[in-house]
C-alpha cells in the first residue's frame, strides 16, 4: 500500500517536472520556449534573402561555416513585420532534427515552469498558428505563451526547409 | 454616437424585429384556417337546443383536430400564439366577459341551463387551441343569444388561460430552461458595446473585471481579443463588437471601441468586453419578448421591451464560444 502512495507520488512528481523556458518578445508578447531546444542566440546580422524560397524564409546566415535557414517569426505568428533594432536577437533552435534561427524582437530571459503551472491555450483557432500554441502560463500577472517549436512548420514545410 | 454604429445598431435590431415577425406571420398564418373550419360548421348546424349544441361542439371539435395545422397542435406552439395576440384582442376578450348580459336578457332560463351544460366542453375547445377564440367569438354572437351564452362561457375559460399565459409566460423551446431559472421578477444589467445595449441576467453574471491588459494570441478569430490574467487564471476576453456584429466590424469600428470593462459569463472563464455598464434593474418575465425559435443567435434569449435591447442566454453563449462559434452559428 506504502509503496502504491510512492508510485504515485512519484508519478505526480513527474508530471509536475519543471521546465526551462528561453522567453522572447514579439509585437508586446511574451513568448517562451523550450531551453533544450534552443541552441544559441545570436545578435541580428545580415540575413542573405534566398530566391524562391518560401514567404515565411527571411533568408540564410552564415554561423560559423554553416548555412542556417532564419524563419519570419512575425509573419508566422501572422504579426506585422517591424524594423530590425539594437534589441533584435536571432535565436538558434534545433526543430525536427533541423537547426534553424528565428528572428525575434528580443530575448529576456530563461525562467523555470512547473508542469502544473501551464495552462491550455483556448481552443478557438482555426488558423494554422493556433496550432502551435503548447500554452500559456501565468507568471508575475504576465502572460507567457509557450510555443511548441516542432509545429511552428508543417511536415511539409520542415521537408522544403530541409531541401532549401 | 457616429451614424455607423446607429446603422448598425439600427440593423440589429430591425434582425431582431424581422425575425419576431417571420414567426408571427407564421402563427397569422396557422389562425383563418381553424376559424373558417368552425364557423362553416356553425353555419351549417340549426341551433335548438342543448343536444345540438353539443354535437356541435363535438363536430367543431373534430374539425379543429382534423384541420391540417401540425404546428397548432403543439402545446409549445399554442402558447406562442396566444403570447402573440394583440393586446385589440384582448380586449375585445375582456370587453365581452365584462359587458352586461343584454342578450341574454331575453331567455334568461334558457341561458343558464345552456351557460352549464356547454361550459364543460368549452373546456375542450379552449384546451384544444386558444388562438381559434377570436373569430369564433364573433360567429357565434351573430347566430343568436342561445350560442352567445356558450361563447360567453368559452370566452370565460379562454381569457383566464390567455391571462395566465401572459403572467406566467411559458416559452417553450430554447428559452425555456433559462427562463425556469428566473424568479418572476429578476435583475439584469445593462451594458454597452459600441451603442448596442445588451442586458445579462444576474444570475447568469459571473462578475465585471476591469480591462488591464489584454493578451492577444495568434491563430485566434477575429472576436477573440484575447487573455487577460484575472485571480491567476486566465480568462478568454470576447471582442463582443465583432462577435455580436461581425457584418458591421470594420477598421472604422474597431478604432472606434474603447472597451473599459470584461463582463464574465457565469463562471466560465469567458468574458465579454464592454465600452460602459448602464445600470442594473429589476424587471418582470412579462417584460421581455422570449425568443421562442432556436433560429440563428442561440445566444439571444429574447428581448427587453422597454430598453428595446437584447438580452443574452449566457449558457448558450457559453457552449458557442466553447466551440469556437461565431453569433450567427447555431449549436450542433
Amino acid at each position: 500500500m506504502a509503496d502504491a502512495k510512492n508510485v504515485a507520488a512519484v508519478a505526480a512528481g513527474k508530471d509536475d517536472e519543471v521546465l526551462q523556458w528561453v522567453t522572447f518578445r514579439l509585437d508586446n508578447e511574451t513568448y517562451g520556449i523550450n531551453v533544450m531546444q534552443v541552441q544559441e542566440v545570436l545578435r541580428y546580422t545580415e540575413i542573405a534573402p534566398v530566391p524562391g524560397a518560401p514567404h515565411y524564409v527571411l533568408g540564410i546566415i552564415n554561423l560559423r561555416g554553416n548555412v542556417v535557414t532564419v524563419i519570419d517569426t512575425r509573419s508566422r505568428f501572422g504579426l506585422m513585420s517591424s524594423d530590425v533594432d539594437d534589441s533584435t536577437r536571432i535565436v538558434i533552435i534545433e526543430a525536427e532534427k533541423q537547426v534553424i534561427g528565428i528572428l525575434v524582437d528580443s530575448v529576456a530571459e530563461v525562467v523555470y515552469l512547473r508542469g502544473s503551472e501551464i495552462d491550455n491555450a483556448p481552443n478557438v483557432g482555426t488558423e494554422e498558428s493556433a496550432k502551435f500554441i503548447q500554452g500559456v502560463s501565468n507568471r508575475d500577472n504576465e502572460l507567457l505563451i509557450l510555443v511548441d517549436l516542432d509545429k511552428l512548420l508543417s511536415d511539409e514545410e520542415w521537408m522544403d526547409l530541409a531541401q532549401l | 454616437m457616429s451614424n455607423s454604429v446607429d446603422e448598425a445598431v439600427f440593423d440589429y435590431f430591425a434582425l431582431l424585429l424581422t425575425e419576431e415577425d417571420v414567426a408571427d406571420e407564421a402563427a397569422k398564418n396557422i389562425k383563418p384556417i381553424i376559424p373558417h373550419a368552425a364557423q362553416t360548421t356553425l353555419a351549417a348546424t340549426p341551433v335548438k337546443g342543448d343536444k345540438v349544441l353539443g354535437q356541435q361542439q363535438v363536430k367543431l371539435a373534430e374539425q379543429l383536430q382534423r384541420a391540417p395545422v401540425p404546428a397548432a397542435s403543439k402545446p409549445s406552439v399554442a402558447t406562442k400564439s396566444a403570447s402573440s395576440l394583440d393586446k385589440r384582442a384582448l380586449e375585445q376578450l375582456l370587453s365581452a366577459v365584462s359587458a352586461p348580459p343584454t342578450a341574454q336578457i331575453d331567455k334568461p332560463i334558457e341561458a343558464v341551463q345552456t351557460k352549464t351544460k356547454v361550459a364543460d366542453e368549452a373546456i375542450v375547445i379552449s384546451k384544444i387551441k386558444q388562438t381559434v377564440v377570436e373569430p369564433q367569438i364573433e360567429e357565434k354572437i351573430e347566430t343568436s343569444a342561445t350560442i352567445k351564452v356558450e361563447a360567453k362561457a368559452v370566452d370565460e375559460q379562454v381569457t383566464e388561460q390567455q391571462l395566465e399565459t401572459q403572467t406566467g409566460i411559458t416559452p417553450p423551446g430554447i428559452t425555456e430552461s433559462l427562463v425556469e431559472q428566473l424568479d418572476e421578477e429578476f435583475q439584469v444589467l445593462f451594458f454597452k458595446v459600441a451603442g448596442l445595449t445588451l442586458a445579462v441576467p444576474l444570475v447568469s453574471l459571473g462578475g465585471i473585471v476591469k480591462i488591464e491588459r489584454v493578451n492577444h494570441i495568434m491563430g485566434r478569430p477575429e472576436w477573440y481579443l484575447g487573455v487577460q490574467t484575472y485571480r491567476e487564471s486566465q480568462l478568454n476576453v470576447v471582442n463582443s463588437c465583432a462577435w455580436v456584429m461581425p457584418e458591421k466590424y470594420d477598421d472604422t469600428l474597431a478604432q472606434s471601441v474603447d472597451y473599459q470593462y470584461i463582463v464574465l459569463l457565469e463562471d466560465s472563464n469567458w468574458g465579454l468586453a464592454c465600452e460602459s455598464l448602464v445600470n442594473s434593474v429589476k424587471i418582470l418575465k412579462s417584460e421581455v419578448n422570449w425568443r421562442t425559435k432556436a433560429g440563428k443567435r442561440p445566444w439571444l434569449a429574447g428581448v427587453v421591451k422597454e430598453q428595446m435591447c437584447g438580452i443574452l442566454h449566457v449558457q448558450a453563449l457559453i457552449e458557442l464560444l466553447n466551440l469556437g462559434l461565431g453569433s450567427q452559428d447555431s449549436i450542433g
